[in-house]
């Protein structure tokens, strides 16, 4: 599926660049992509290997598993496969935290921070465990208490009330991330016994 | 500024400058600790660009193109028989795919109705309530190595169109 995506934003993206009768231009965007997609890695690297940095100090003196412990309760109803992981729990607790509270940039690096930890304890290497699906899942429900980014360009563009989008969009978004884990919960235990069809079909391919 | 803006403001360096204090407090060698994170957090940053790599160029050849557009002219019968202003249609289309992007769009809008409009408010709240499924997809499981992403793809895009129609259907309960 995402093979398909990828394939065909690109080939849409070159089509319509030759039907305008461009197809100079082609190259350069590409290059330029290229581009602004290592200096975004290198302005993320910064911010990955500074909460990396922060939170490996919260590990060691034990804070990642306080907090794992406070959020522990509800975290386990939601991804029971990390029952008895505190690490990963703890990571996935302070991640989801960033993400409500609007943290877009600090959310990204402890998110992948989450995604690194529940690597550790996953079975199969290659493929996605059930916490991590309903981690990204839920992180893609969006569920945002304050927009920050949306609050600073209302107010950007001369809003009298720039936060006045706050409540809707916090409705709006449990909605969404109420949706998503319903569908989460819907296909995986539909899907339950295709794990086994799966696996077996790409060992036969 | 907003009491709510302000509390977001000052949380991140609470909460960084609270880690280090009770860190150092049990005795951890704070310093050696954060140097030996960040080393292990630039390793993910590493392999994390070339899943960037693929989306930019992607999303870069889509948007640079001008297909996007067409996708939003070709969505607009569909939409605006659903009474989505017309003005949201980029929105749309630009959201899964690219934050930046559709930042720019919002701006864009906000600009052109004015931030208090009823368009500029739905377009903020649908901002604020959906993500960029494409990206966070690519970005979370190409960085741990996950090839197999089950479910979550097909999870996130219904998410998007449901997020979509959600913030519009919600937003208008506060115009």
């Amino acid at each position: 599926m995402i093979n398909i995506i990828w394939l065909t934003l690109l080939c849409a993206g070159a089509a319509v660049f030759t039907a305008k009768g461009q197809v100079a231009l082609i190259t350069g965007s590409l290059f330029q992509s290229a581009e602004s997609a290592v200096a975004f890695g290198i302005k993320l690297a910064g911010l990955i290997a500074f909460w990396s940095g922060i939170m490996k100090v919260a590990e060691e003196a034990g804070l990642s598993k306080s907090i794992a412990k406070v959020m522990r309760p509800l975290l386990i109803k939601l991804l029971p496969g990390l029952k008895d992981h505190t690490e990963a729990l703890g990571a996935v607790s302070l991640a989801l935290s960033a993400n409500f509270l609007g943290l877009a940039n600090a959310g990204t690096a402890l998110s992948l921070q989450a995604m690194e930890e529940m690597q550790k304890v996953n079975r199969q290497k290659d493929r996605a465990s059930d916490p991590m699906c309903t981690f990204i899942i839920i992180i893609m429900g969006g569920l945002t208490l304050i927009p920050t980014t949306v609050i600073a360009l209302r107010a950007q563009a001369g809003s009298a009330q720039p936060d006045r989008v706050i409540f809707p969009t916090l409705l709006a978004s449990l909605a969404a991330t109420l949706f998503a884990l319903t569908i989460d919960f819907l296909i995986r235990n539909k899907r339950g016994g295709c794990r086994k069809k799966k696996v077996e079909q790409r060992a036969g391919r | 500024m907003s009491g709510f803006a302000v509390f977001s403001a000052a949380l991140l360096p609470l909460f960084i400058i609270m880690v280090l204090i009770y860190g150092s407090f049990k005795g951890i060698k704070i310093y050696e600790a954060f140097v030996t994170g960040a080393r292990h957090g630039f390793g993910v940053a590493a392999r994390l660009v070339p899943f960037l790599l693929a989306v930019f160029l992607a999303v870069g050849l889509f948007r640079d193109s001008g297909a996007m557009n067409l996708l939003a002219a070709i969505l607009k019968p569909a939409l605006s028989f659903l009474r989505i202003p017309v003005d949201l249609i980029p929105m749309a289309v630009v959201r899964p795919l690219s934050g930046s992007a559709s930042l720019g769009v919002l701006a864009d809008i906000l600009k052109q109705n004015g931030p208090d409009s009823p368009t500029g408010f739905i377009a903020s709240v649908i901002q604020g309530s959906t993500e960029t499924t494409f990206y966070v997809l690519t970005v979370y499981f190409g960085a741990v190595g996950i090839k197999e992403y089950r479910h979550t793809l097909h999870a996130g895009l219904a998410t998007d169109v449901a997020a979509f129609i959600g913030s519009i259907l919600i937003a208008r309960l506060f115009l």
